[in-house]
């Protein structure tokens, strides 16, 4: 069979052939047509179409060996998912995601991950349009390593929240609507509030609570409690009205994701 | 003012026999536990998480786009189980509310981003403002509105609100109709 | 429901002159006249605990200060306190001889209030878990009481002493034996007759050290400009003027305070002294026992429509017509400068109406009695703040609204009544409701750029059937009432 390279010296060949003015005499045989100086481009006008054809048709192969190449590449970026974790099959997951034990991810919940890789830990409740990303903000300039987005574990993500902090850590609580900008670092224990928007560069301090309108702190004597007995209470009913998600092994197998 | 007709496509909405309207981009786990009384609306990507617990609604409801209605959790001393939540007649939702609520009266208007934290009970007749958040486990009381982020009474309604809000409901449910061809 | 979260497009003008839409305004059955809340006297129905829902009688209510005992708010953002269950292992104390490890641990579960929003606990203010669930907090103290019960009863002597020196000076015996003769003597009464002097009261009549004022104030401490604020632990404003007695500036020193309670109005019309308005006694239940809003005997006119408006040319303007009553109505469209006293339309009823005129002003006779009641203050007719800047033209033909039924809704045959309608009068008409098309014109002095909004006025004269049968009259009374009306329909858009 012709291999690409075949295809690309024939490719040449033919239009070395259309393209060549010929100034030798109207006798040669090669010729199609009459070589008229004034106008090259009807010269080879049949045996061009021809050529544009072959040419297109190489383009689109070597496009799909492309598409092939980066599928290839992208089913590597799969979302991992370990043992025991939960994840709803409608919940959006987008990008290069780890997922560890005991996690829930409810249906409608967004995890994107744009501009580089999230970590998320064990024992998190991630609810419906909850919506955690690692993306770059508008303006900002190509950074130089790939940003990786690390959260903790037993954090739990209330239904539409928004979290697009750099770093996470345990036991931390997202209310309903509450928005973590990016320059925001939070560390353990943290209770952000209903509504609450945090969007300048900070780290929260632990055991911190944020409430209200103008997002008044206090300090907590004492950490949240881990969410565990809704874990275990999730564990068991959610599987049986949605489809879930088959934990592939992590990290050493990448199998494609189902 | 009068409201104007609101216009839907039919393919996107499924009517019941009981006259419930529900659009097929919502999200309604657990159908089974879910009871629509009658004359509900349910619009567009709208969630029910019937999944975790029942919910029950009235007649005439309506439950804006990009709404939740989940059913709140409770710790016993043995462990964690979600309560059922019932709403009563006539309650409109407005967009992207959050319901956590565990017992919603009847005549109820909650306006758009409105969160209501967990296990709240709101009684019949009262109005959350747009934006409201109402902390977990407030009781409203009845012909109170309610609004700011934590939710405080700014105004005390009028007695006729009852039939303010039947009225209303009714009539978004009469001009909700479907666009011919 | 836009009388609820639009603004008031709409207003009816009551009696003493003010604009209100017709939500916020009542109707008084036997004057047979709008009121509005300034026409109204608000009375206390009930106390009630907005958390729980109890509803507390009158005396009981002096008596906890307006607080309900059961319920108590955050000191720290003033939401309501819930009551959590923790379990703490209760050490048995080992009797002698017994090792230690043999104690067993009986878990125990105790209480704390704990608020939802900002997370504050009691365990934050230092105080100890309760074991009942509910009752059993401490009162918090007022450092202050001691002084404040002194100067109290020494007032109250006060208080006796002069109103004993007054009574002295009212009470001259001119008939000593008739005095003796009445049946309720008592013994401070023969005292005073003897002529004795009053009974001395055991009370000391020592006054309180009064307050004194020092121009000297404590000095600050010296490390107040270099210890490093905490800001966390610093009480707000508002947190210390919850606590009034107590005033504290560290959060740690925060106490939980009772929730206070609120009240159910009821209304009652000033002029002839009867309810307007009374709630039901549960605080749950959103049902009245009178209600006599205006709202449901009033036409309702709402604005459809309209076409945009410019200075000096006529628009279309769509009103939609509801009769909220039992009873068939006739509404005719008048101009503003009608007077507005109601007619009886009744023929044989004519002789009454001299007397009906004269008794609309003063009360009607199903009153209480006159030791009951306590003097009226009618509210002035303030002049109304509104002027029409747009001319309507008003139909000659009246508009009937049938009675309001609502069995209709699910009855389709249909309306069985045949009005012979003008066509470019009335476009709509379903049950009790009808839309009618009227020509507005702006006047042409309205300047665009002043965002003035278009407002016409009309009186509407409406048929009202009375249904209160008095002595008087047997039959339900037919009036005609009045009631003016003013319309914000829009601004100016674009010139003449």
């Amino acid at each position: 069979m012709f291999g690409k390279k075949e295809w690309r010296i024939a490719r040449l060949r033919t239009l070395k052939k259309a393209r060549a003015p010929s100034f030798n005499s109207p006798k040669s045989p090669r010729r199609a047509f009459t070589v008229s100086p004034a106008n090259n481009e009807f010269i080879c006008q049949s045996s061009y179409k021809l050529v544009v054809k072959l040419d297109r048709f190489i383009l689109m192969l070597l496009r799909l060996r492309l598409l092939c190449v980066i599928t290839v590449l992208q089913n590597r970026k799969i979302v991992k998912i370990a043992v025991g974790a939960l994840v709803c099959e409608e919940s959006i997951l987008k990008g290069d995601i780890t997922i560890g034990p005991n996690t829930i991810i409810h249906p409608k919940a967004s995890i994107i991950a744009e501009a580089g890789p999230i970590i998320i830990g064990e024992g998190n409740i991630i609810e419906e349009m909850a919506t955690i990303a690692n993306r770059l903000p508008v303006d900002a300039p190509e950074p130089t390593t790939i940003p990786v987005q690390i959260i903790g574990s037993y954090n739990v993500f209330e239904t539409d929240c928004t979290c697009e902090a750099f770093k996470v850590g345990d036991c931390n609580i997202l209310e309903s609507k509450a928005y973590v900008g990016r320059e925001v670092e939070l560390t353990n224990g943290c209770i952000i509030g209903a509504s609450c928007s945090l969007t300048e560069s900070d780290t929260i301090p632990e055991d911190t609570i944020i409430y209200g309108n103008e997002c008044q702190r206090r300090e907590m004597h004492g950490k949240p409690y881990p969410p565990i007995s809704q874990i275990e209470f999730l564990l068991k009913i959610l599987p049986t009205y949605h489809h879930i998600r088959k934990p592939n092994i992590v990290p050493t197998k990448n199998e494609g994701g189902l | 003012m009068e409201p104007q007709d609101v216009y839907y496509s039919k393919a996107e909405y499924v009517e019941t026999a009981s006259g419930n309207k529900v659009s097929r981009h919502t999200v309604l786990c657990g159908s089974q536990n879910i009871v629509l009384h009658g004359k509900v609306i349910v619009q567009s990507d709208a969630i029910i998480r019937g999944d975790l617990a029942n919910v029950r609604t009235g007649r005439y409801c309506i439950i804006s786009k990009n709404a939740i209605i989940r059913p709140p959790f409770k710790k016993f001393s043995r462990g964690v189980a979600f309560f059922p939540l019932t709403m009563g007649d006539h309650v409109f939702v407005g967009e992207r509310a959050v319901i956590n609520a565990a017992i919603v009266g009847s005549y109820i208007y909650i306006g758009k981003d409105a969160v209501i934290g967990r296990r709240c009970v709101l009684k019949d007749c009262c109005y959350i403002e747009d934006g409201a958040v109402v902390p977990p486990e407030t009781v409203i009381p009845s012909f109170t509105r309610f609004a700011g982020n934590p939710a405080k009474c700014v105004e005390d309604l009028p007695e006729c609100t009852l039939d303010l809000m039947l009225e209303f409901t009714k009539n978004y449910y009469q001009h909700f109709l479907p666009l011919s061809a | 429901m836009s009388y609820l979260n639009q603004p008031d497009y709409v207003c009816y003008v009551c009696n003493c002159g003010s604009l209100k839409p017709i939500s916020k305004i009542y109707f008084c059955r036997h004057c047979s006249k709008i009121r509005c809340g300034y026409c109204v006297c608000q009375e206390v129905d009930s106390h009630y605990c907005p958390n729980c829902m109890e509803n507390l009688p009158s005396s009981e209510v002096r008596l906890k200060k307006n607080k309900c005992s059961n319920c108590f708010k955050c000191p720290c953002c003033f939401q309501t306190l819930s009551t959590r269950a923790g379990h703490v292992p209760l050490r048995v104390v080992p009797a002698d001889g017994e090792d230690s490890k043999d104690v067993k641990t009986t878990p125990k579960k105790v209480y704390y209030l704990s608020c939802s929003l900002c997370r504050w606990t009691s365990r934050d203010a230092g105080i100890p878990d309760q074991s009942m669930a509910t009752g059993g907090w401490p009162e918090q103290e007022n450092p202050h009481t001691s002084r404040i019960n002194t100067l109290i009863d020494y007032h109250k002597i006060l208080a006796s002493i002069e109103k004993q020196q007054s009574e002295r000076k009212k009470f001259r015996p001119k008939h000593p034996y008739m005095q003796i003769a009445m049946f309720r003597i008592t013994s401070a009464m023969v005292r005073k007759h003897i002529g004795h002097p009053a009974k001395p009261t055991n009370e000391s009549t020592d006054q309180p050290s009064p307050a004194v004022a020092s121009t000297e104030v404590e000095e600050l401490p010296t490390d107040i400009f270099t210890k490093p604020v905490e800001i966390t632990k610093i009480t707000t404003l508002e947190q210390r003027l919850q606590q009034p007695d107590v005033q504290t500036e560290n959060v740690n020193e925060l106490r939980p305070q009772h929730r206070q309670l609120l009240v159910r109005r009821s209304q009652r019309c000033r002029v002839c002294e009867h309810n307007l308005c009374k709630p039901d006694f549960c605080s749950q239940s959103a049902k009245f026992k009178i209600q006599l809003a205006a709202f449901y005997h009033v036409p309702e006119v709402r604005i459809v429509t309209c076409e945009p408006l410019r200075p000096g040319k006529s628009s279309e303007l769509l009103l939609k017509f509801c009769n909220p009553t039992q009873h068939q109505t006739q509404v005719v469209l008048l101009p503003l400068d009608t007077p507005m006293t109601p007619i009886l339309t009744l023929v044989d009823e004519k002789e009454e109406v001299k007397q009906d005129n004269a008794q609309q002003g003063s009360e009607s006779p199903n009153l209480l009695p006159s030791i009951v009641r306590q003097v009226p203050v009618v509210e002035e007719t303030k002049p109304i703040k509104i002027t029409a800047n747009a001319d309507v033209v008003l139909p000659q033909n009246c508009l009937i609204l049938p009675r309001r039924d609502d069995a209709a809704e699910y009855d389709d045959t249909g309306d069985t009544h045949n009005f012979q309608d003008d066509p470019k009068f009335v476009i709509w008409r379903k049950g009790n409701k009808a839309v009618i098309k009227l020509h507005v014109t702006p006047h042409e002095n309205i300047e665009e750029n002043n965002n003035q909004p278009v407002v016409i006025g009309f009186v509407m004269q409406y048929r009202y059937v009375n249904t209160i049968t008095t002595l008087e009259h047997k039959a339900p009374q037919k009036l005609d009432l009045k009631v003016k009306l003013y319309l914000t329909i829009g601004n100016i858009v674009g010139s003449a």
